[in-house]
């Protein structure tokens, strides 16, 4: 589904971020990108969904080598990907649903069925009682899982998450996982960028780990 | 995209639009404000310029030359010489004034004081012409040709049109229609800057909510439609809201104000905008909106890409 070759990533031309990275995920995978702070996961994450240009290497995903992507057909790319940011990234004065929603409305769905997968996606998230709340009012975990629940709105094939626990306590960080692991039952493939290598190891048996910006060790 | 999708697209950045409107009640405001005060300073100076032209005209529709002749002259060589000035293409109008024609208009002038009048031997007045120009012709310099082309002599004794005072009133129009239209032109550029920069702020101050739309998949447009609506809505609500202030202004004092010209100018006929004027002035205001937020929202774009 994704093939990174030979990918590497400088910053001003001269600061390295990732160099020669190399790895495949196929359709379905679960896989979990590690490393410590630093190491480029997210400068990783954000080239799989183009906010980030690769210096050099190429990324594969479905047949289009989307690192000479135009600009112009960047959005299509990005509708049909669900990208959970470790800060959320929600709209402070739209409310949980007009949030979720904005994913299908910037796809040009029709009212009636925005109302019904919105309605659907926010229940099966738990937070269907929250629907008219401002993302300020609600907790950090609440938070990410309104980000999950317009991540996955539109069914994307492929889900990245950055981070998507970094911000919760241990509980809460489990109960996230949890719905990715059940999203990524229903055939969507899902990348998570996480410094924590024990969640990696319990709830995946695909893990890359980066380390020094440029080793891959597959697990 | 299907048509389909595109339509409802664009209803939603439509109905998006309005939502923003009311979700940033409070910068949009303070840009709808501010946008109606320079309206309302730019709508004055328009209105100030309109007023001047007006009286120009009404007062150059009054202008007339009039020509005198000798106390001695034939009843043939007035009517030779008024058909002579008839037959130009600056005249309008010509009325032979007699001797006794004009001893009457004098009496009525003189509203009541007409006695002193009863003590004259004979009637001191000579006979003339009224001549009226044609509207093209009644500028200063047309004015002053004209005359200069009459010959002055018998049976002509003098011409008169108040040549100073005319010269002296002109330049002191003139020089207020300058005046407003610099002041005006520097007012719609300042209009213009304020306005821009109010809703550069408005935009930037939302940047986060662009680059969220940006990373979820929005396309260029859709992001930046709805802020150049809300622009233009904005635009035409400042000028719209300014005129309102304009003509509850013009309601209260149209008597005062009135008076205030019939005294200082003679005349008081004051013109207000009318209605595709106020159209235009709307119109306006909702383009300088939507350039203000085009430029501010394409930069905002462009940063981001």
């Amino acid at each position: 589904m994704i093939h990174i070759h030979q990918v590497s990533k400088y910053y001003n031309n001269a600061i390295p971020a990732l160099v020669d990275v190399s790895f495949k995920i196929n359709k379905g995978d679960f896989v979990f990108i590690t490393g410590p702070s630093g190491a480029g996961k997210t400068t990783l994450l954000k080239m799989m969904f183009c906010a980030e240009r690769p210096s050099s290497g190429e990324i594969i995903a479905n047949s289009v080598n989307i690192s000479r992507m135009k600009p112009s057909t960047i959005p299509a790319l990005r509708r049909s990907i669900g990208v959970v940011f470790q800060d959320f990234k929600l709209i402070d004065n739209r409310t949980v649903f007009e949030n979720v929603a904005f994913a299908l409305e910037i796809m040009g769905v029709n009212r009636r069925t925005i109302k019904k997968k919105v309605w659907q996606t926010l229940k099966w998230v738990g937070l269907l009682q929250k629907k008219d709340a401002l993302p300020p009012c609600l907790s950090g975990g609440e938070q990410q899982r309104v980000a999950i629940a317009r991540a996955i709105v539109n069914n994307p094939r492929l889900l990245l998450a950055d981070e998507p626990t970094g911000n919760l306590d241990p509980q809460l960080a489990q109960d996230i996982m949890k719905l990715f692991k059940a999203i990524n039952a229903r055939g969507t493939t899902i990348v998570i960028a996480t410094h924590n290598p024990e969640m990696a190891a319990q709830f995946s048996n695909t893990v890359i780990h980066l380390s020094r910006r440029h080793s891959i060790e597959p697990c | 995209m299907s048509p389909a999708k595109a339509i409802t697209q664009f209803g939603y950045c439509i109905a998006s639009a309005f939502q923003n409107l009311y979700r940033n009640l409070a910068l949009s405001l303070i840009t709808t404000s501010t946008i109606t005060v320079m309206f309302t300073l730019c709508i004055s100076m328009l209105l100030l310029l309109l007023n001047l032209s007006a009286f120009m005209e009404t007062w150059a529709d009054q202008l007339q030359i009039i020509v005198y002749f000798e106390m001695s002259a034939e009843p043939e060589e007035m009517e030779r010489v008024q058909q002579e000035l008839a037959a130009r293409p600056e005249v309008e109008h010509i009325t032979r004034v007699s001797p006794a024609e004009a001893l009457t208009l004098l009496q009525g002038s003189l509203d009541g004081q007409d006695g002193i009048l009863f003590g004259l031997p004979n009637n001191p007045l000579p006979a003339s012409l009224e001549i009226k120009l044609r509207k093209p012709y009644l500028t200063t310099e047309a004015v002053e040709i004209f005359v200069a082309d009459i010959t002055r002599s018998p049976p002509i004794a003098d011409i008169e049109y108040g040549q100073r005072w005319l010269e002296g009133f002109v330049a002191f129009f003139e020089l207020a229609r300058l005046l407003c239209l610099v002041l005006g032109v520097f007012l719609i550029i300042f209009t213009y800057c304020i306005i821009a920069n109010t809703i550069r702020l408005m935009v930037y101050s939302r940047r986060d909510e662009i680059e969220i739309m940006k990373l979820i998949g929005a396309g260029s447009l859709m992001i930046k439609f709805p802020f150049w609506l809300e622009g233009a809505l904005q635009g035409a609500c400042g000028a719209a809201i300014a005129l309102l202030i304009i003509i509850g202004v013009e309601t209260l004092a149209m008597d005062n104000l009135a008076t205030l010209l019939h005294f200082y100018l003679g005349s008081g006929n004051y013109v207000f905008l009318d209605w595709p004027m106020a159209a235009v002035v709307i119109t306006a205001g909702a383009l300088l909106g939507l350039t203000g937020s085009f430029f501010s929202v394409n930069r905002l774009d462009a940063h981001y890409n």
